[in-house]
């Protein structure tokens, strides 16, 4: 399609929607290759944002704005991306009010939905990329949606693996020689899509059954150790980015999952050292 | 630390406990603190009255024969409510 007019791509995640115009048919392949599997639910909105991608004056840059503020300006490389992702998140849980939203890694590995909550550059998406080239279905590398009465459908964002400039030797390995040519790669590190670690894809709803901490250090030792559910419940509160949208910042209902949910710690330099030590958690 | 001071903690904390241990959370601060069953005690300990001294003789009183422990084990755990703005070491 070569869009004459500025047109509108949306993201929806949880009854939030951002809408994005876009004014190029290269905006609009980089925005699907970005979010073309977050789909638009038939569910009534708590939110609607609006962004803009605009071409630049320069050949290959772009602006991109929230109404009047530039938020980026440059190609549509990893940065770019960092920066879009940043703002939509931000958009799509800035108003959620009837859930938990989460910042981690989900995945279903023989049925058990697994969590991998964490805050920047813990490993998160590194462990999540090779869960999936294990053969666990991927769902996210980012954010889980949690709904506060236990009774809604769980969302999980899903987009291709983002990963910092650290991981990308690690995971660049997994991959056919020639999808090594149609990642997204440059100094700020890689955006994958989870397809050339593992086809399989899935809808799926079910709350995690399974939450592992991941802890990417290469000067420990590495070990699986369970996390008690005060730990966990600590934790979860550094990795809950909707909290002031609820009562008592959901506190509470991070307690209930805490509670109900079974949480390790995989501290781990290597995927030797995660082969060696989740098959006694995750089935694969 | 002084241990002649008082630990005062803040108003406006959550706290949960679980099997044994304490998970507070503060939501003006937007703190999260986790104490295992030994920062459980002491935190029952802050009562707003009681100097550090004297949370660790009543813990050593309780616990004879660990009271290097466990004047370590307090002072960590007040440094860390401290860290935290949860608590306030009042000297």
């Amino acid at each position: 399609m070569q869009p004459d007019a500025p047109q509108q791509f949306t993201v929806s995640f949880a009854g939030s929607i951002v809408t994005i115009d876009y004014d190029s048919a290269e905006a609009l392949a980089y925005l699907a290759f970005l979010f073309g599997d977050a789909s638009i639910e038939n569910e009534s909105t708590e939110g609607l944002s609006h962004l803009v991608l605009q071409r630049g004056d320069e050949p290959g840059s772009f602006h991109l704005s929230d109404r009047s503020t530039r938020l980026h300006y440059g190609p549509l490389d990893v940065l770019f991306s960092a920066h879009l992702f940043d703002s939509v998140i931000f958009h799509l849980v800035n108003h959620a009010r009837n859930g938990i939203a989460l910042h981690g890694g989900g995945l279903i590995c023989k049925g058990k939905t697994v969590l991998l909550p964490g805050q920047s550059g813990a490993g998160k998406s590194t462990l999540t990329a090779w869960l999936t080239s294990a053969q666990c279905t991927y769902l996210t590398d980012e954010l889980i949606f949690i709904p506060l009465d236990g009774q809604g459908k769980v969302h999980y964002l899903t987009r291709p693996i983002c990963l910092k400039p650290g991981s990308v030797p690690l995971i660049e390995p997994l991959l056919q020689p020639q999808q090594r040519e149609m990642i997204m790669k440059d100094q700020h590190g890689a955006i994958i899509p989870y397809r050339f670690l593992n086809p399989d894809s899935s809808t799926a709803q079910q709350p995690p059954s399974l939450i592992i901490l991941p802890d990417f250090n290469l000067d420990s030792e590495p070990e699986l150790e369970k996390v008690s559910k005060a730990q966990l419940s600590t934790l979860l509160m550094g990795c809950h980015v909707n909290a002031r949208n609820l009562e008592e910042h959901g506190f509470r209902n991070i307690v209930e999952i805490a509670r109900s949910t079974p949480a390790y710690r995989l501290r781990y330099r290597s995927f030797d050292d995660i082969e060696d030590m989740i098959g006694d958690i995750v089935p694969l | 630390m002084d241990v002649s001071g008082v630990i005062r903690l803040k108003e406006g904390f959550l706290l949960e406990r679980i099997d044994d241990e304490v998970s507070v959370y503060h939501p003006t601060l937007t703190t999260a603190v986790y104490l295992n069953e030994t920062g459980a005690l002491i935190w029952e300990l802050c009562d707003g009255q009681r100097t550090v001294a004297e949370i660790i003789g009543i813990l050593s009183d309780q616990y004879p024969g660990n009271e290097a422990q466990i004047a370590d084990d307090v002072k960590s755990v007040i440094s860390r409510l401290v860290e935290h703005q949860i608590g306030e070491l009042i000297t």
